[in-house]
């Protein structure tokens, strides 16, 4: 298993978002994509994982609806909507000016 | 975000929680399989993904959990699952449940029902005024005596010159005889200088009201307003009302006007029927309505201050104007003037008012802190019982938040119930007039549970319950997970102190409501069982208004000696009397009185009869009066017939009257003087004989000095006819009636009534606070023992098992009972010695409010505390007992 960083506050809501950008997904799908890009650094189990995709849904920054897996299950698949886009677009680029600021105050003499 | 799918999200998991519900766990589920699929493909075993996906799910129930939690609405519907819990857990104990529902409510009940009695009376304004808070009122203050009431003239000046009020008015008013087409009958009616309407910024219901031109002095015009409750009872609310003509004290008056519906004039002790022209009264010739007499009149003022003045200004002013009238007339001179914010209401009604509810006020709010210690004591001890249950959810990861919340959510809910009885209750106690009126009796008063009395029935729930809930709240707080467990019950032992401070409290509380109700009691007791001096039990009396009636002077001694026949004539009369004042009467006839050659001048006296020292009741007496009334002559004679209008003036003084004006002499022979402020000087009288003291002015006060004075010697417009009844039994009006015979009717104005009932309402306040403040105490005992025996049973309880160590060692029963009891003994004692000590300030306030009550009375804390020590030795004795009867093996093996 790979170790755990602990999520910041408001990064899941950001790295959801960001998994969910390139197409639709389950929650299986959601969890491995994170996984995938934070390179190992965050896994997100169920606890916290759906708690904060309803939350993203009632925002109204995802949608949802039943459909078939892969493999032919049926699992629930979540979407980007434009709001969420645009959310995303917003959440990143504030991530990155806060994370360029901090580099730039660790890196200092 | 966006606000449409906000309230999608919620109006779905509110009303379609089903569909939801079944969702996630479809989704969970769905996730676990597509999980576990993915092991499969990474080439574990099919069993070995399934549990390694499961076990990676961290429980799908806790991941539902916290997935309903980020919900819209999850707030709501947890606070709904709270709710459901805690009735869940209500229910499981009825008993504690029903003891505390049934505290509150008579906590809440009492606390309700006085102020709703408090707000019908003293905090509602004046109905139909406008403004109240600019109206002012005004006393006279002489050297040591403050009154209401002014001359007219000085009215007057007061109206002509003062600048800080925008009108000022005189009025009072009286009981009168009236006469319309409906037939005779009695009334409130009112007398108005021309102000008076606008003052108040009355608006007629129909037709106009009195206004300036109404009131010229000497030029009154003979009119009258009806008002608006006489005018439905009494003339069916016709329009046709106005223009018609009525009789007031044998005079005709034109209905001008009806006033505004509530309008019940500028007292609110005694609601006016009508109001006519002030200048009308001086017509009637009698001395203080005279309209030049300045000095102590007859006439109440009531004024508004002027836009951007104060109570302040007003004082100045007035007291400016008020030395002004003391340089110009000897009668004003030494007056001093005293002006408060009336909202239209005088000083001397408020305090009338206000004295019996404000004593109950406080009764009643030692109740309610008494029934909220009580509910949070009995909540502590379910919490404490429960400590093993709450520390083991607060190891399985319940949060402390969550299960303080719990305890507000029970106390809200059984403070609501609480509230919800206390309502009926008071709605009960404030429906039965008789407990109302033994509170108070206004007429016309409404007793209505308003919008502000369920205000503070409510705020007295949410105090109750963030009380109920605190405690027991602060101790879950406490409880370190795993030692209680680890313990068991034996480790709250020594956490039990919050519990014997409420305890030592309620000790105190109810002492205090018990010493304070036996303090009134013994004080109405000594009041009753002390020889008033005269009869009460024989004794009818009739009030006559001879001058009224048009009787003159001469005609009324004539009168009088027919009634007196009669009387003797009657088979069930032992004889009967005339006399002026029915003791115990407070407001009877009171005059300064000097030793002949000491007197004061005409001049220096006119205005100042209040001012000197030496004051004595007036009693104008048949000669008949002290064997009717069974009041002895202790030295020289009784009147005779022959002490009548020719012969010289004479005169019986009391014991306390002698004593007063000529200590250590023979008062017989002496001569005194009761000087008039107007007229032919009064002749000065020969002491003829020393009556024993009576309790003339109150049961409840020493005897005061009274004087007696011939009925054929002193002319007197208002007299009783007091008629003895041969048999033990109370004389009914009929006799009375056969007396009088054909007497016109305004001669006799009301029924006659048995002096037994009149000493009885005497003491009507005192038996009201004594009763309610006893019931409370009553009440205030049974939930102190009740708190006590809760402590000192749980303390056995948590004691078991080193009681049993202790009998299994040697230890004798009666060991046993005295260890617990003792144990009580210690949260009693520094509860009942601050309970002393609240007694004794209960004493002083409530030696200010009620008359009669000598000052600290150790019988009555003895009896108090007695009661209280044998209630609690009670409580505490059950317990003990069944710790005594322990069985030690059962007792160790138990825990």
């Amino acid at each position: 298993m790979p170790s755990h960083t602990p999520l910041l506050q408001g990064t899941l809501d950001l790295l959801i978002l960001k998994a969910l950008a390139l197409q639709p997904m389950h929650g299986v799908g959601v969890s491995d994509r994170i996984e995938q890009i934070t390179r190992g650094a965050y896994t997100v189990g169920p606890g916290s994982l759906f708690p904060a995709l309803h939350r993203l849904e009632e925002a109204g920054w995802l949608s949802a609806s039943w459909g078939e897996s892969a493999n032919n299950r049926r699992a629930k698949f979540y979407t980007l909507t434009a709001a969420g886009r645009r959310q995303l677009n917003a959440e990143a680029a504030e991530w990155k000016r806060v994370a360029g600021a901090m580099a730039a105050a660790l890196s200092a003499g | 975000m966006s606000i449409a799918s906000r309230a999608f999200g919620l109006w779905r998991h509110l009303f379609r929680r089903e569909r939801a519900e079944r969702d996630l766990g479809d989704e969970l589920s769905s996730y676990v399989e597509l999980r576990a699929e993915a092991y499969e493909r990474q080439g574990i075993p099919r069993d070995e993904a399934w549990r390694q996906a499961r076990a990676e799910s961290g429980g799908v129930e806790q991941a539902k959990e916290s997935t309903r939690d980020a919900w819209g609405g999850a707030w709501l519907v947890n606070t709904a699952r709270e709710f459901r819990y805690a009735l869940r857990s209500l229910r499981r104990s009825p008993a504690y449940v029903v003891t505390a529902v049934a505290t509150l409510a008579i906590g809440i009940g009492g606390a309700t029902a006085v102020f709703t009695v408090v707000n019908a009376t003293l905090l509602r304004p004046l109905p139909a005024v406008t403004d109240p808070g600019n109206l002012i009122g005004a006393d006279q203050v002489f050297a040591s005596t403050t009154i209401a009431t002014f001359g007219y003239p000085d009215f007057e000046d007061f109206h002509d010159q003062t600048k800080s009020l925008s009108g000022l008015a005189a009025y009072n008013g009286t009981q009168l005889s009236m006469r319309d087409a409906v037939g005779p009958a009695q009334a409130w009616v009112s007398y108005v200088s021309g102000d008076f309407f606008p003052v108040l910024g009355i608006k007629p219901e129909a037709g106009r009201l009195i206004g300036p031109s109404d009131a010229i002095p000497r030029a009154a015009t003979p009119v009258v307003v009806v008002s608006h409750d006489m005018w439905v009872r009494r003339y069916g609310g016709s329009p046709d009302l106005i223009g018609k003509t009525l009789t007031i004290e044998g005079r005709e008056v034109t209905v001008i006007g009806i006033a505004p519906r509530g309008f019940i004039g500028s007292e609110s002790i005694s609601p006016m029927d009508f109001w006519v022209p002030l200048p009308i009264m001086f017509q009637t010739g009698s001395d203080p309505f005279s309209p030049s007499a300045r000095g102590s009149g007859w006439f109440r003022l009531i004024g508004r201050l002027a836009p951007g003045r104060t109570v302040a200004d007003a004082q100045k002013d007035l007291g400016a104007i008020m030395s002004r009238l003391g340089r110009a007339y000897p009668a004003d001179s030494g007056h001093a003037i005293r002006v408060y914010a009336s909202g239209g209401m005088s000083h001397g009604e408020r305090d009338e008012l206000s004295r019996v509810p404000r004593i109950l006020a406080i009764a009643v709010g030692l109740l309610l802190v008494l029934a909220c210690a009580n509910v949070a004591n009995l909540a502590l001890v379910r919490s404490t019982a429960r400590r093993r249950e709450l520390a083991t959810r607060i190891a399985l990861g319940a949060s402390r938040r969550s299960l303080v919340g719990r305890q507000v959510i029970e106390g809200s809910m059984l403070a609501a119930a609480g509230a919800v009885g206390g309502i009926v209750i008071a709605k009960l106690l404030v429906a039965s007039s008789t407990i109302t009126s033994t509170i108070l009796s206004v007429r016309g008063a409404e007793f209505r549970l308003d919008g502000r009395v369920l205000a503070v029935a409510f705020a007295a729930a949410a105090i109750t319950a963030l009380g109920v809930s605190v405690i027991p709240a602060l101790q879950v707080l406490r409880v370190p997970a795993g030692t209680v467990m680890k313990d068991g019950v034996a480790g709250a032992v020594r956490r039990a102190g919050g519990q014997r401070i409420l305890v030592g409290a309620q000790t105190a509380i109810s002492l205090v409501l018990l010493a304070s109700a036996a303090l009134v009691t013994t004080a109405m007791q000594r009041a009753l069982s002390t020889d008033p001096g005269f009869d009460t039990q024989h004794l009818t009396f009739q009030f006559l208004q001879p001058q009224r009636a048009g009787v003159d002077s001469a005609q009324r001694l004539v009168l009088y000696d027919q009634l007196m026949e009669r009387a003797d004539a009657d088979p069930d009369v032992a004889g009967a009397a005339i006399t002026t004042t029915m003791p115990p009467e407070e407001w009877g006839t009171r005059s300064a009185v000097f030793r002949a050659g000491e007197e004061p001048s005409q001049a220096e006296f006119a205005g100042h009869d209040l001012d000197y020292n030496v004051r004595s009741y007036i009693d104008v007496v048949s000669p008949s009066l002290f064997s009717v009334m069974g009041i002895p002559i202790v030295r020289g004679r009784a009147f005779t017939a022959h002490d009548d209008h020719g012969a010289p003036a004479v005169a019986i003084v009391s014991q306390r009257l002698a004593k007063v004006l000529w200590p250590g002499q023979d008062p017989i022979g002496k001569m005194l003087v009761v000087p008039v402020a107007r007229g032919t000087p009064r002749a000065p009288m020969q002491v003829v004989g020393v009556a024993r003291d009576t309790r003339h002015a109150s049961l409840m006060e020493d005897p005061p000095p009274v004087m007696y004075v011939p009925v054929a010697q002193m002319n007197f417009g208002y007299v009783y006819l007091v008629v003895r009844a041969k048999s033990e039994r109370q004389i009914g009006a009929a006799v009375v009636r056969r007396i009088l015979g054909d007497a016109p009717d305004r001669l006799v104005v009301t029924d006659p009534e048995w002096l037994g009932n009149w000493v009885t309402n005497e003491l009507r306040p005192q038996r009201a606070a004594s009763a309610w403040i006893g019931a409370f105490g009553a009440i205030a005992l049974l939930l102190a023992a009740l708190g006590l025996y809760g402590v000192v049973a749980q303390g056995v309880l948590q004691r078991t098992r080193e009681l049993a160590v202790r009998t299994a060692l040697g230890a004798t029963p009666g060991g046993i009972v005295r260890l617990v009891i003792g144990d009580g003994m210690r949260v009693l004692v520094p509860g009942a010695l601050l309970g002393v000590a609240g007694s004794l300030a209960a004493t002083t306030l409530l030696r200010h409010e009620l008359a009669g009550i000598a000052g600290v009375n150790l019988q009555a804390l003895a009896l108090a505390a007695a009661l209280l020590a044998v209630a609690m030795v009670a409580a505490s004795l059950l317990p003990a007992r069944r710790a005594a009867r322990l069985n030690p093996v059962d007792a160790l093996r138990s825990d």
